[in-house]
């Protein structure tokens, strides 16, 4: 026996010498999963082992497992053995992940196996869970995305309800979102649900009970064709097994299941765009617009609150109200917003409101201008636009002092000129309207030239006629003249004083000669006199009296001279002087 | 000497005709008749007549009219002719007020704005009657210079003769310049609510701002039959369409 006992372990151990290459190796059932889909993970060995730890399963919830089986065969005396442990796992969210090393320890050694990569995609429509030993039939349980519009307009509202549906013989007692639809090109709202109810329904002619899950309001802010990604469910469920308890009640036992919408793709139209008008900002649906003024009178500097109202429904949230344009002189304040809207299954709904301070700084009679809003009616499948009736504001008053920009314009002005307006004229006096102006006429540049041309015709016939030279030496012979007789006057009644006396004849007969010879001052000397005046064949005798009186004249300062000599001396001179004027004219 | 009579009479009969109609337009205007006093006040400038009392109550009946653009237009046109009309003036300062744009002009330098004020004082015409007589003395200056005796009146005349040689050049250059401002100057009223200012002469471009009713603007340019370029007060330009704006 004891013998038998040693052989056989004596044999185990050869054997073992033969198959001794461990094994220990991890399986996946599959590489990529869907997200609702279960994934079977076997980690096995040929060899019988301790102490196994799997790894961590991150990203992943074990929904079986782990379960032990041990295969040990022998053929033809050899043996082969193996031990499994398998996991079901259920992904928790879409990515890629790795299945981490499970370790085990064989005789001491320990072994690892490799760590694999499993990709997790979106859900799948049908799943395949042909190793779920949950099964669930999936005429069971739907979820279901009702979507009330499949090709609504751009900025057009609809919604999508989302409506599990399941067989009277299941029992839901909880559900988790896996993966909830991310609305990329939708202006998005959900609608809360409070309690849900579970209601009777026909869903692909069978009767199931339903309940609402989810409710979502869409925009689409895209034109063409637009997905909307499935909504996941982990649901744990209560199904009926083919036990009964002891009062015959079939006993129910809970497991899990992941359903999932499918994807769906809306067609979104685009707005026409015939007849779209200039200032349609986006807005669609059905509304009402209105402007009001708080007062219609008011003086300056008080304030006025003017309100643009928009009321209906549609996209009240993803639009601009039109802005106002006003009179420089009403002062704007930036708008005060308020929206009072509720969003529902249909829809936005409600209104939005842009409210305005105005103040006016000068006295008038302002016109807030025509307001107008557009929207696109989906009625009627039209854009319409509403316009406000114009606002006529009474400002009175004195102007608005505090404006200190337009205080200095206005000292720039004319003093007269006080704000105010004017009332009409009651007399005029008219003048033709003239088209032509007279600057720039031939008649202009004919008057405005011919003085110019009469003064130098005038010149030019002057300077002709008399000479320019002759002219003037006639003028100043005269003039000389003139000067000669009144220096003769002068001597006269200076007979008797010697100094004046003289002074005044030696003018006189300067000027008188002067006037005859014209010379300037600078040729004026004796010799050149006494030469001219033999030119002009005056007498010998004439020069030299002429001579003597300017002798005597000269003399006359320094010697003592009666009042005879000068007596003789003024009859000579004027003798002289009229004897020269005889022979010369 | 008997047709100048008949004609002066003549003319005085027309102005008074001119006053019959001015009497019946105020009288409708006054009985708030404001479209029948501005068919008549019209009929005036048809007849080819004006005053600025004329553009004065015809900007006034616009206004009633609560017609801003029209209102403006004839302010303007009546400031066009008669610069100088202070009722004109004070109603289209106070409409300004009234309109949706508010350009703040760019300010002129204080000699530029000084020379534009002293050029104000007389129309083109005056300027021009004022430039002849002053040449005509300078001339008659130079007369004198030439022919007096005394050097006195020689020097004095000759220096006056001068500044006023030179006065005349003065004027001549005040002349051309209110001229070519009434040539080439051209100003328009917005007569739409609102209209884009284009960057190009086409629906394409890009819209550079808007303006608004009653706004003044001076035009620039034509191009094609419909497009004009514009020019506010405070420097920008653009393009618009033609048929919203009335030229003045």
């Amino acid at each position: 026996m004891s013998y038998k006992y040693f052989l056989n372990i004596a044999l185990l151990f050869i054997n073992l010498n033969i198959v001794s290459q461990i094994n220990f190796e991890a399986k996946l059932s599959k590489s990529t999963l869907g997200v609702n889909e279960r994934l079977r993970v076997e980690f096995s060995i040929n060899e019988d082992g301790d102490n196994f730890s799997p790894p961590e399963f991150k990203n992943f919830k074990v929904v079986g497992g782990p379960s032990q089986s041990i295969k040990n065969s022998w053929v033809n005396g050899a043996r082969s053995y193996s031990k499994s442990y398998t996991y079901f796992l259920s992904p928790i969210k879409m990515g890629t992940y790795n299945i981490g090393q499970a370790k085990i320890e064989v005789k001491g050694k320990v072994y690892k196996t490799l760590p694999l990569e499993i990709k997790v995609v979106s859900a799948v429509k049908n799943p395949n869970r042909e190793n779920d030993p949950n099964y669930v039939s999936d005429s069971e349980i739907y979820l279901v995305s009702e979507i009330s519009k499949s090709s609504p307009f751009l900025n057009e509202g609809f919604s999508v309800v989302y409506k599990l549906y399941f067989s009277s013989n299941i029992g839901i007692t909880n559900w988790r979102e896996l993966s909830s639809p991310r609305y990329a090109d939708f202006w998005s709202q959900n609608i809360d649900i409070d309690n849900y109810t579970i209601e009777d329904g026909t869903y692909k002619g069978k009767s199931f009970r339903y309940v609402t899950l989810k409710k979502t309001v869409l925009y689409p802010q895209k034109e063409g064709e637009l997905n909307i990604e499935p909504l996941s469910l982990d649901i744990t469920l209560q199904l009926p097994t083919n036990r009964r308890d002891f009062f015959g009640q079939r006993v129910t036992k809970s497991s899990q299941k992941t359903v999932t919408s499918g994807n769906k793709i809306i067609i979104v139209k685009e707005l026409p765009t015939i007849n779209k008008p200039r200032n349609f900002n986006g807005a669609v649906g059905s509304f009402n617009f209105v402007v009001k003024s708080s007062k219609s009178q008011l003086s300056v500097s008080e304030a006025l609150e003017l309100e643009l109202q928009i009321k209906g429904n549609g996209n009240l949230k993803l639009f601009q109200l039109p802005k106002l344009s006003l009179p420089s002189s009403l002062e704007i304040y930036e708008p005060e917003r308020i929206e009072k809207i509720s969003t529902n299954i249909s829809g936005m709904k409600g209104s939005v409101r842009d409210l305005y301070t105005i103040v006016p700084s000068s006295p008038g009679k302002y016109k807030i201008p025509k307001i107008e809003f557009s929207y696109f009616d989906l009625q009627s499948k039209k854009y319409k636009t509403i316009s406000s009736s114009e606002i006529n504001i009474d400002v009175d008053g004195d102007k608005w002092n505090n404006d200190s920009a337009k205080n200095i314009n206005s000292k720039i002005k004319p003093k007269n000129i006080s704000l105010e307006f004017l009332p009409f004229k009651t007399k005029s006096e008219f003048v033709e309207i003239k088209t032509k102006t007279f600057f720039n006429t031939n008649i202009f540049w004919g008057l405005f030239i011919t003085p110019f041309i009469i003064t130098i015709v005038i010149i030019l016939v002057t300077n002709y006629l008399f000479g320019r030279n002759k002219f003037l030496k006639t003028d100043t012979s005269i003039h000389s003249k003139r000067l000669a007789k009144k220096y003769l006057l002068e001597a006269k009644s200076n007979l008797g004083n010697k100094k004046e006396f003289y002074e005044s004849l030696d003018r006189a007969l300067h000027n008188y000669l002067k006037s005859i010879t014209l010379f300037d001052n600078s040729n004026y000397t004796k010799i050149n006199i006494e030469n001219e005046l033999k030119k002009r064949k005056i007498d010998a005798d004439i020069i030299k009296t002429l001579n003597q009186l300017f002798n005597n004249c000269e003399m006359a300062r320094y010697t003592p001279i009666t009042n005879v000599e000068m007596e003789s001396d003024y009859t000579n001179a004027f003798d002289i002087i009229s004897k020269i004027d005889k022979l010369i004219n | 000497m008997r047709h100048v009579l008949f004609f002066i009479l003549f003319i005085n009969l027309s102005f008074s005709q001119q006053n019959d109609i001015f009497i019946v337009a105020n009288e409708k205007y006054n009985s708030s008749d404001f479209v029948g006093s501005i068919e008549k006040y019209n009929e005036l400038l048809i007849k080819g007549f004006h005053s600025p009392e004329l553009y004065f109550n015809l900007g006034n009946a616009y206004y009633k009219l609560d017609s801003l653009a029209n209102s403006i237009y004839y302010y303007e046109k009546g400031l066009k002719y008669f610069p100088n009309d202070y009722s004109l003036i004070q109603n289209l300062e106070y409409l300004n007020n009234l309109t949706v744009d508010d350009i703040e002009s760019v300010p002129e330098d204080i000699v530029s704005k000084q020379f534009n004020d002293f050029i104000k004082h007389f129309s083109l015409d005056t300027w021009s009657i004022i430039t002849l007589i002053i040449a005509m003395l300078s001339c008659i200056l130079f007369i004198f210079y030439f022919f007096s005796r005394s050097p006195k009146v020689k020097r004095t005349s000759f220096t006056i003769f001068i500044l006023s040689f030179g006065l005349t050049f003065f004027l001549l250059f005040i002349n051309f310049e209110i001229y070519n401002v009434q040539r080439n100057l051209e100003f328009g009223i917005v007569f739409e609510k609102a209209i884009e200012v284009n960057f190009e002469p086409n629906d394409k471009s890009e819209v550079l701002f808007e303006i608004h009713e009653g706004t003044k603007i001076q035009v620039i340019e034509n191009f094609d039959i419909d497009w004009l370029k514009i020019k506010l007060s405070n420097g920008q330009t653009g393009w618009v369409i033609k048929n919203k704006i009335k030229i003045i």
